[in-house]
């Protein structure tokens, strides 16, 4: 009889609801965590990329020992040139240090870091790159080593690395080096490549997204740096 | 890929054959017999060894364009082939300001440049004055 079962109506449209709302929620946090997955593969997927990246040993402005480490949980720029350079590396900095400008207006000072790292080991000594970096973005970190540490650096980062072993004083010659600066995730791992015809704008464009995608898949806490 | 080039052997041999004692880059100039005598020789006093700072590079860039633009206006397609008389006082201040290895490197991608331009028909503009 209908009156009979009614309350067994009301528990089963409410078990129904239930069951429904249940089933709901679950899919969505699935999904949720699926969407997050995926975010995080993108930002650090190394299907199809370039090994750029490794350890190095180099030595910054001030003379103190300065490795890959002392950037994990950083997101860098990294310019590879030398001082005495015509055009080309000073113009490729200058337009990293607008990038860097423009993150850190939206991020924060630090955001991003500009490092420069020289090819040119005979000729770029410390108090060279010093010098050099001053012109150039206030937090920008310049890197100099001796010749096998500047090549094992530039091997890393897949860096045409020409410099002459034996270079005599005053001898004066250019560096074949690639011009390209690299943007690092704070794992150390390669993200993209910048060229010349790239703009500071879009550099800051794609750094700003890779940073938000990779906060989105949960930070530097999540990669544990 | 753009790079820079590598200076030949043959210009650096001749750059460090000529040193004088206090000659270094960027601002000593040696005119050896390899190369075209348009510039007179003329050593820079204090040489410093450090490489050139941005005011120093930003004044050789000027030096430099003057001298690309004397070539444009005299109708000069290879820089350093503008013949005797042409450009003097530009070539001059150039390469006091740049060095020679910057002026072999600009000079070769503008000779690459106006090749280029020469071949699609494209004529630069001439400067004003």
């Amino acid at each position: 009889m209908l009156t009979d079962s009614k309350p067994a109506t009301w528990k089963a449209a409410l078990l129904f609801v239930a069951t429904g709302a249940g089933l709901y929620f679950y899919f969505e946090n699935e999904k949720e965590k699926l969407r997050l997955k995926k975010i995080a593969e993108q930002s650090t997927k190394s299907i199809g990329k370039p090994s750029i990246g490794g350890p190095f040993n180099l030595v910054d402005a001030d003379g103190k020992p300065f490795t890959d480490q002392d950037l994990r949980g950083k997101w860098t720029l990294m310019y590879f040139g030398f001082t005495h350079c015509p055009d080309i590396c000073p113009e490729e900095l200058d337009k990293m240090g607008a990038a860097v400008d423009l993150i850190e207006q939206k991020h924060g000072l630090g955001a991003v870091l500009p490092v420069f790292i020289s090819v040119d080991p005979a000729r770029d000594s410390v108090p060279q790159v010093k010098q050099y970096i001053q012109d150039f973005h206030p937090r920008m970190i310049g890197l100099t080593g001796d010749y096998e540490s500047v090549k094992r650096a530039c091997k890393s980062y897949r860096v045409y690395f020409s410099s002459p072993p034996n270079v005599k004083p005053g001898e004066d010659y250019l560096v074949d080096h690639s011009i390209f600066f690299y943007l690092m995730d704070p794992l150390g791992q390669f993200v993209d490549a910048f060229g010349k015809a790239t703009s500071a704008h879009e550099v800051s464009v794609k750094t700003m997204d890779a940073m938000k995608r990779w906060e989105a898949a949960g930070g530097n806490k999540a990669a544990g740096v | 890929m753009y790079s820079a080039r590598l200076v030949s052997k043959t210009s650096l041999g001749s750059i460090f054959n000529q040193s004088r004692g206090n000659a270094m880059w960027p601002f000593s100039s040696s005119s050896s017999p390899n190369e075209p005598s348009t510039s007179a020789s003329s050593s820079t006093s204090a040489t410093p060894t450090t490489a050139p700072n941005r005011e120093q590079r930003a004044a050789c860039w000027k030096a430099r364009d003057e001298y690309f633009d004397c070539l444009i206006k005299n109708r000069v397609t290879v820089p350093g082939e503008e013949g005797p008389g042409v450009c003097k006082g530009e070539v001059k201040v150039y390469e006091q300001k740049c060095g020679k290895t910057w002026m072999e490197h600009f000079n070769k991608r503008k000779e690459t440049e106006l090749k280029q331009q020469a071949l699609i028909g494209y004529r630069p503009p001439t400067p004003g004055r």
